[in-house]
């Protein structure tokens, strides 16, 4: 599973995370180069840096650290030598490689007329390691779907807690249909999260009736899947802005279901956040479900309904 | 009997030396002209695509001939399997092995290994300047290679056939 990501890495640093003991090799969630500073890794429940042996240590000194030609290295690795190809990815400030894995480049930004145009010298690397949990979802179906119907729903957590995993899932079960008829999916893809598109082709499974839109603008994304691909169920990750809202209100009125994600630690927050508020008044979500760490990625604290009530959390077990 | 079979084998083998260089200095236009036009295969390339260098220089290698098709396919070659190393270290490497098979002179290799140093490691536009400059200086060599083609083609030739003529003349 770590072969993509060994594939990327430069020999010296490929050896390290190779000495990783098993154990942490399989929970791996990120792996952090930053040149000149000890090489980290993450794990579910603690971080730590790695000797040259393979070592999780809690000492700098004692990490390897590192270099310019290291990093270097990974770059022309990232990019197969090809750097050009990669303008839209360096705007945005990742890559997204084989197997949904995800790499974040720190570096000197290259501004033109006020906007970020590319990243030149490289020099912060964060490999986040995409795995997907089959039957992630599967205990949170009864609350999503019921009596023949599916539900809006709005997923809430703080970064790291398998929202998107939920989601991509969630998109994979609806679009198989396990537990209920199958539907027709549409998932537009912004920052290739969900299905982790390598050229157009989603790195994970998400169902027969998938269909992505990988790269996309969501508000606009979302108007050409209900213009072109009449999905009967859109996921979208991570809305927020006032356009994404606006285009939320089109796709709810033009009959179609809709699961998607927003950042925030609770629901008062969202409720402040100027961009659901209406959201929110209107009922346009009729449930929302709370992520937290807390007994691992994917811990459901609370499940609401449309009025922001309660309702009881099915048992919830962690992704990770 | 002997004498004449010797005198033949001096005179052919000074001539074909002469040939030789000649061709020389016909070839060597014509491969910095198919260089170019390599070059402009590139440019497309990355213009309007935008594959990774690796698969464009394998794409190059099956359209052209030699040299041209030995230098793309090792520098393809290298991108893959020398582990991260930098693009300029597998394009230098690559040209530097394809020189000895090829009549190009040094001017045209420096023009190569420098515009190697830029080669994918840079956004569109600035690969393109690149390019373009690479392109403009090759043109230069190639219409320089082409006036000592036609000061030198003919005159070697000729040479080679009077010098053997004279060594002949003078030990028979």
């Amino acid at each position: 599973m770590l072969s993509p990501i060994l594939d990327v890495l430069p020999l010296s640093i490929r050896g390290v995370v190779e000495f990783l003991p098993k154990r942490e090799k399989k929970q791996l969630e990120e792996i952090r180069i930053r040149q000149g500073r000890p090489l980290e890794v993450v794990l579910p429940f603690r971080s730590g840096f790695v000797t040259p042996e393979g070592r999780l240590a809690v000492r700098e000194e004692e990490a390897y650290h590192p270099d310019s030609e290291d990093c270097e290295k990974m770059l022309n690795l990232i990019s197969n030598h090809s750097l050009y190809a990669l303008e839209e990815e360096l705007r945005r400030g990742y890559v997204t490689i084989e197997g949904g894995h995800r790499i974040g480049l720190t570096g000197r930004v290259v501004v033109e007329s006020g906007k970020v145009k590319h990243i030149r010298e490289v020099t912060g690397f964060n490999v986040r390691i995409a795995r997907q949990v089959k039957g992630a979802a599967r205990h949170l179906l009864p609350r999503i779907f019921q009596r023949g119907t599916l539900f809006n729903l709005l997923i809430v957590s703080p970064p790291q807690c398998g929202k998107t995993t939920l989601l991509r899932d969630l998109a994979r079960i609806v679009s198989s249909g396990e537990g209920m008829p199958a539907r027709k999916v549409g998932v537009v893809d912004e920052r290739s999260e969900i299905a982790g598109c390598v050229d157009g082709v989603p790195q994970h499974e998400m169902g027969p009736r998938t269909d992505v839109l990988d790269g996309c603008p969501k508000a606009e994304g979302m108007m050409m899947m209900i213009r072109s691909m009449s999905p009967d169920l859109l996921v979208v990750d991570e809305i927020g802005r006032k356009e994404d809202s606006e285009a939320v209100f089109e796709a709810v009125h033009a009959g179609v279901h809709l699961f998607t994600t927003a950042h925030g630690h609770s629901m008062e927050e969202i409720c402040r956040r100027p961009g659901f508020s209406g959201l929110i008044r209107e009922g346009v979500f009729s449930r929302y479900v709370l992520l937290s760490r807390r007994k691992g990625p994917g811990t459901i604290e609370a499940v609401y309904d449309r009025h922001l009530h309660p309702l009881p959390t099915p048992g919830a077990v962690g992704t990770g | 009997m002997i004498k004449l079979l010797g005198a033949c084998f001096i005179l052919l083998s000074t001539s074909a030396i002469g040939f030789r260089i000649a061709r020389a200095y016909a070839d060597r236009p014509r491969q910095i002209r198919r260089m170019r036009g390599a070059l402009s295969l590139l440019q497309t390339e990355i213009t309007y695509g935008s594959r990774r260098l690796d698969r464009i220089c394998e794409q190059i290698a099956k359209r052209e001939k030699d040299p041209v098709r030995s230098l793309y396919t090792r520098t393809a070659h290298y991108l893959k399997t020398l582990d991260g190393v930098s693009t300029f270290e597998c394009w230098k490497r690559a040209v530097e092995e394809t020189w000895p098979s090829t009549a190009l002179k040094n001017p045209e290799k420096e023009v190569l290994i420098d515009f190697g140093k830029t080669l994918g490691i840079s956004d569109r536009e600035d690969q393109l300047s690149h390019l373009v400059r690479a392109r403009t200086n090759l043109e230069v060599e190639e219409s320089q290679a082409r006036e000592e083609q036609m000061r030198y083609e003919k005159m070697c030739k000729s040479l080679g056939v009077l010098a053997g003529a004279l060594i002949v003349i003078l030990i028979y």
